[in-house]
């Protein structure tokens, strides 16, 4: 027999300036019920994070813990900016184990491998999840994939997302422990003795007639239906005067206009456009984009992006047989974009209305992880929602 | 769950060359394995995919990194079992491609859920698994070269030689990728096929290189699509050859690889037919959708040239793009043709007919010569659908347009525009006889009868004509008028398009107006005329007559309004009108001139009354309503309309003949039938059509068809009327042949209800007893 008991999730959050409190404070409050087995914590990457982890670790001690900086954290209060969210699991129905692996750039399928050795840790329950959080300007995050799935299989659905620096694209942080990492992906796997769901959507729709990648090099796209990348899309999306010469107004005009990847039988995955090289008119993507693929322009608005997060939350609790003890949603930057700060408000709402009543967090991404079918794993411009039960 | 998406047409180019692009990036054979094996998977979203080389497992995704099912995916390899069982337990369906047979490499795809792999995504395997597998050897024979470099023995020569395979597959690998580029972005088929056959020809550096396809009409025959290897001139020396004949032959004959030496003396083993100098030859069947349809053949002069499994294998990838080409191309002509087509008939429908119509009139000032439209639609049509069912609706359709293709020249179009309405295109028709001439031709073609589903069936078309002056929709429409006009004329014939039309067509569009409103403003008016013993004169019946009391064009005969009427579908309402007014009348009279006058009224039905479901519920309703017995009835039906000689009909006609009202058949003799359904019909009453009562008034006073008719009535005991009794001599013989019963201006006009009454009170009571 499984009841809710024997699993628990619980939510802290503070923002207050000084990262040691902050950390402790929040911990805290994760602490929710007996034996926990995990932390994720979401935190904005200006803290002085091992100072964070400190403070966690004064609350929690012994607990092992993952966590990334972010470009917003989510709790049931909303969405802050300069804040931690520390998620706590436990219960003597879940297990988990952690593990990372340095040096992403260098070798991204091995990076990917090495933070999924935590699975070989937990019991090889028929409810199983590994939850990935990476450096998202490290190169291309289907390599990670696929180095992670090359240890779990199909068998075990993989979740997470890229750290984020508030927009800022300079530099991302991972945690795992009481150590603070950069270019590294952290890996948790969770083993329950009920059910666990993912879901994933992403709530835009093409814009015109379809351009085939004529020239594209990993993470960079040269040439569209043969003309340059870059001239093409700021064409094709009458972008204004400012992005056509600025990078940063180029990046806030980016965000809100990602590429559609054609895909055989799901949605197509969409590519967020992450800068523009105005020299070689190229346009970079923060996930491969390979030649010869079929894209369209994509476009969203509240309304698309707000009913993709009811259908993230729908299909992730489809998967369970009972009411969720704890929704985690890795959700995009982008849409952040598209919604506003109201918006914003009404989709955080909207996931808590879905948990009903169970604790509710996450944090606002580059980038996201869910693989349930195949491999492709990857994901941009997407609400990703982890439902445990 | 998310909505699939449609996949993009040529979709299995673009994963190809991103296959492509991807593998050739791999630095060594381990990480191309496994690349292969992932990418393979990521294309079809595979849940599992591996690679078996000589029974072992070399590379392997979406098994947990230490527990991939060894033994199983061998045994699928093997073909000894045909389904992979997924981590999580589940069991699905793969797909096994060969990557290359001297190391046993095979592909291995397996994907949870029903229906398994679709035949495009095993052709894009197929296409995966080649490039993989010239991918794997080219890399072996970079780690050869490294070693060799190694090992500091490197000889120059085989460095060389290894440098130069290198070299190859490189130009090989772009190559390809640059023929799924032209693929995919629709490059003309031609130069597809013609680059396969050059890149071909130079990357394996062969004498001659041909590429085949099998002919339309002649699926047994090879006829040359492009060539390498020969003089310009000389091409035209290569003619077909049959499947099975050469290397080319064979391939498509066994659909397989073929590799063939030339057999000295033995001309019929020629490795390549085209060239009797060649000495050894290799060619790969070539497939559209599945199917064989042609071959890629190379061929020395070198004797004693052998070719290496690396060199078969380069010809296997471009087959297979060729494969690729045929299948993409096939697939966008035909989704192409359907878009301007037809689906029953396969001729162009009214878009493809508008644009070489247009077309034709953009080039009359080139040319001089305009285009005729001719417009054509089948007469009652309706009739067949309705009573045979839309199979045999269809069916015709079918056949009448195979009909129509025979009496045009290829150059000229005929396209159906939906229902039972064609268009023709006569292109530089020399003049207006032209066109009518081929009107001609189509009217007597489709006068033919059909036999559709077990039934002979009977039909007419009429057509417009109009020649091409004005733009495509003016032509069209006045084509449409003057097919009206042909129609209104009597259909089975065809009509030239006068500018008068557009009046007559205003007109008519004004008559329906009105027409609509006659019936409710009083407008119509019901006349009699008497039918009376020949013998006595006396009345014995009444023919109900309607006339339309116009407001601007005064009274109208139903010949100016009854075709608008059937048009407008305001006849039945009408009818039911006259029928309702008629009994009213006729039951008045038979009370109020009781032994003056006892006989019947005629009503006429039309063809439309007479398919109406509601007309035997009109009669009795109009019976009831009058207080009139049914015997006082007579319905009167045209010969025409009988000799639709349809189940219906007989229904009908059994069912009102239930009722006990009269049957008669009006203008009988103008049909060209005769016995034959009289038999089938309740028929009471045969009228004699008045245009054979007036030739009794002839110079040859011909009483022939009266005389046979009345010889027929006697045979079936039928009772005859004959009409437009005008004459006192067509009276007098029609009385000796023994017709009895007789109505024209002889005896009374049409006239209104109150002259009849006055005609009854004149009637002495007594003479009408003297008469019977």
């Amino acid at each position: 027999m499984t009841s809710a008991l024997d699993r628990w999730t619980a939510v802290g959050s503070c923002n207050d300036a000084d990262a040691e409190t902050a950390g402790r404070v929040a911990a805290t409050e994760a602490m929710g019920g007996p034996d926990p087995c995990l932390l994720l914590v979401f935190a904005c990457h200006e803290y002085d994070l091992e100072a964070l982890l400190k403070g966690i670790g004064g609350a929690a001690p012994g607990v092992p813990l993952i966590g990334c900086s972010t470009a917003g954290e989510i709790s049931a209060a909303g969405v802050q900016d300069s804040s931690v969210v520390v998620v706590g699991l436990g219960g003597t129905g879940l297990q988990a184990a952690t593990s990372f692996r340095e040096g992403a750039s260098e070798d991204l399928r091995a990076a990917g491998a090495g933070a999924a050795a935590c699975l070989h840790d937990v019991p090889e329950s028929e409810h199983r999840v590994l939850m990935l959080l990476t450096d998202g300007l490290a190169g291309d995050q289907q390599e990670i994939v696929r180095g992670a799935h090359s240890v779990a299989g199909g068998g075990v659905p993989l979740v997470g997302g890229c750290a984020g620096d508030g927009l800022k694209m300079k530099s991302t942080f991972q945690m795992h422990g009481d150590r603070v990492l950069r270019n590294a992906v952290v890996g948790a796997a969770i083993s329950s003795n009920a059910p666990i769901g993912v879901g994933v959507r992403h709530g835009w729709r093409r814009v015109g007639d379809p351009m085939l990648v004529t020239s594209s090099a990993s993470n960079r796209v040269f040439r569209l239906d043969d003309q340059p990348a870059l001239d093409l899309y700021l064409d094709r999306l009458k972008a204004p005067e400012d992005a056509r010469s600025d990078a940063a107004h180029f990046t806030r005009f980016a965000q809100t206009h990602p590429l559609g990847l054609s895909r055989r039988s799901v949605e197509e995955h969409v590519r967020f456009i992450s800068d523009a090289n105005f020299e070689d008119r190229s346009l970079g993507s923060i996930a491969e984009v390979p030649q010869g693929a079929l894209v369209w322009l994509m476009e969203g608005d509240d309304a698309s992006v707000l009913k993709a997060t009811d259908a993230a939350c729908a299909d992730a609790l489809s998967s369970l047989d009972g009411p969720p003890i704890g929704l985690i949603a890795f959700d995009c930057i982008a849409r952040r974009g598209v919604l506003g700060d109201h918006g914003t408000a009404a989709e955080v709402e909207r996931v808590a209305a879905n948990a009903a009543g169970a604790p509710v967090a996450g944090f606002y991404t580059y980038g996201e992880i869910a693989r349930t079918r195949g491999i492709s794993g990857f994901h941009n411009q997407t609400l990703v929602v982890l439902a445990l039960q | 769950m998310t909505e699939p998406t449609p996949r993009a047409a040529n979709w299995s180019a673009q994963q190809l060359v991103e296959f492509l692009s991807v593998l050739a990036d791999c630095p060594d054979r381990g990480a191309a394995r496994q690349t292969g094996v992932e990418r393979a998977a990521e294309a079809v979203e595979a849940d599992m995919a591996a690679l078996v080389v000589a029974g072992a497992v070399v590379a392997a995704t979406g098994y947990p990194g230490d527990a991939i099912p060894e033994a199983e995916i061998v045994a699928v390899a093997e073909g000894a079992t045909r389904e992979l069982t997924a981590p999580w337990g589940e069991r699905c369906p793969c797909a096994v491609v060969e990557l290359d047979d001297i190391f046993e490499a095979r592909l291995i795809v397996g994907r949870v859920g029903a229906g398994g792999f679709s035949a495009e995504e095993a052709s894009l395997l197929r296409g995966m698994a080649r490039v993989l597998g010239q991918t794997l050897r080219m890399l072996d024979l970079l780690d050869a070269e490294r070693r060799l470099r190694a090992e500091g023995e490197a000889q120059s020569r085989e460095n060389e030689r290894l440098l130069r395979t290198l070299q190859q597959r490189q130009d090989l690998l772009e190559r390809l990728a640059r023929i799924q580029q032209a693929i995919v972005s629709r490059t003309p088929l031609g130069d597809v096929l013609e680059a396969i056959v050059q890149g071909t020809h130079e990357l394996l550096e062969q004498d001659v290189t041909i590429l085949r396809l099998r002919e339309v009409d002649d699926a047994n025959v090879l006829s040359l699509v492009a060539a390498r290897g020969f003089e310009v001139e000389a091409l035209h020396g290569i003619g077909p050859i049959a499947v099975g004949e050469g290397a080319a032959g064979l391939a498509v004959a066994e659909k397989r690889w073929v590799m063939m030496d030339d057999l000295l003396g033995d001309t019929s083993a020629l490795a390549e037919p085209s060239d009797r100098s060649v000495r050894a030859a290799m060619a790969a069947p070539l497939h559209e959708n599945g199917l064989v349809v042609g071959s890629l053949v190379c061929a020395t002069r070198t004797p004693g040239r052998r070719y290496s499994r690396a060199e078969r294998d380069t010809l296997l990838a471009f087959a297979e793009h060729a494969s690729l080409a045929l299948t993409d191309a096939k697939n966008f002509d035909v989704a192409m043709h359907q878009a301007v087509h037809d689906s029953l008939t396969g001729l162009p429908n009214r878009a493809l007919f508008l644009d070489r119509l247009e077309h034709a009139i953009a080039r009359v000032p080139r040319t001089g010569k305009h285009p005729s439209v001719l417009f054509l639609d089948i007469d009652d049509f309706k009739t067949v659908n309705d009573t045979l069912g839309h199979a045999a609706g269809d069916h015709l359709l079918r056949a009448a347009s195979d009909r129509l293709m025979t009496c045009i020249r290829p150059g000229d179009t005929a396209a159906r525009f939906g229902g039972d309405e064609f268009a023709i295109l006569l292109e530089d028709s020399t003049g207006q006889e032209a066109a009518e001439l081929v009107a001609g031709r189509i009217l007597e073609a489709l006068a033919q009868p059909f036999y559709v589903l077990d039934n002979e069936v009977r039909t007419s078309a009429s057509i417009g004509i109009v020649d091409g002056v004005g733009d495509a929709d003016d032509l069209l429409r006045n084509a449409d008028l003057a097919m009206y006009r042909a129609k209104a004329d009597g259909k089975g014939r065809c009509a030239r398009f006068e500018p008068a039309m557009h009046v007559a067509m205003l007109d008519r569009m004004a008559m329906s107006g009105a027409l609509q409103h006659a019936v409710q403003e009083l407008q119509l008016r019901v006349l009699y005329q008497p039918i009376v013993d020949l013998r006595s004169s006396a009345i014995v019946g009444v023919e109900a007559l309607v006339r339309w009391q116009h407001p601007d064009r005064g009274l109208l005969e139903p010949a100016r309004f009854m075709r608008i009427a059937e048009e407008t579908h305001a006849i039945v309402p009408l009818g039911r009108w006259v029928l309702r007014g008629a009994c009213q009348q006729a039951a008045l009279w038979r009370r109020r001139f009781s032994g003056r006058f006892d006989g019947s009224v005629s009503v006429n039905l039309s063809a439309e009354q007479l398919s109406d479901e509601g007309l035997v519920d009109d009669v009795r309703g109009a019976l009831q309503a009058a207080g009139l017995r049914p015997e006082a009835l007579t319905l009167e039906i045209t010969e025409t309309v009988l000799m639709r000689d349809t189940q219906t009909t007989i229904d009908r006609l059994t069912e009102l003949k239930s009722i006990g009202v009269q049957l008669a058949v009006d203008d009988f003799g103008t049909g060209y039938s005769s016995l034959q359904y009289l038999r089938r019909f309740p028929i009471d009453v045969l009228k004699i059509a008045a245009v054979f009562v007036s030739g009794i008034d002839g110079e040859r006073g011909d009483t022939t068809l009266p005389r046979a008719i009345l010889d027929l009535a006697a045979g079936f005991s039928l009772s005859v009327v004959a009409e437009g009794v005008e004459t006192e001599r067509q009276h007098q013989v029609l009385t000796s042949m023994g017709c009895h019963l007789g109505q024209g201006y002889l005896f009374h006009r049409p006239m209104d209800a109150g002259a009849i009454e006055e005609l009854f009170e004149a009637t002495d009571p007594l003479s009408l007893g003297l008469a019977n």
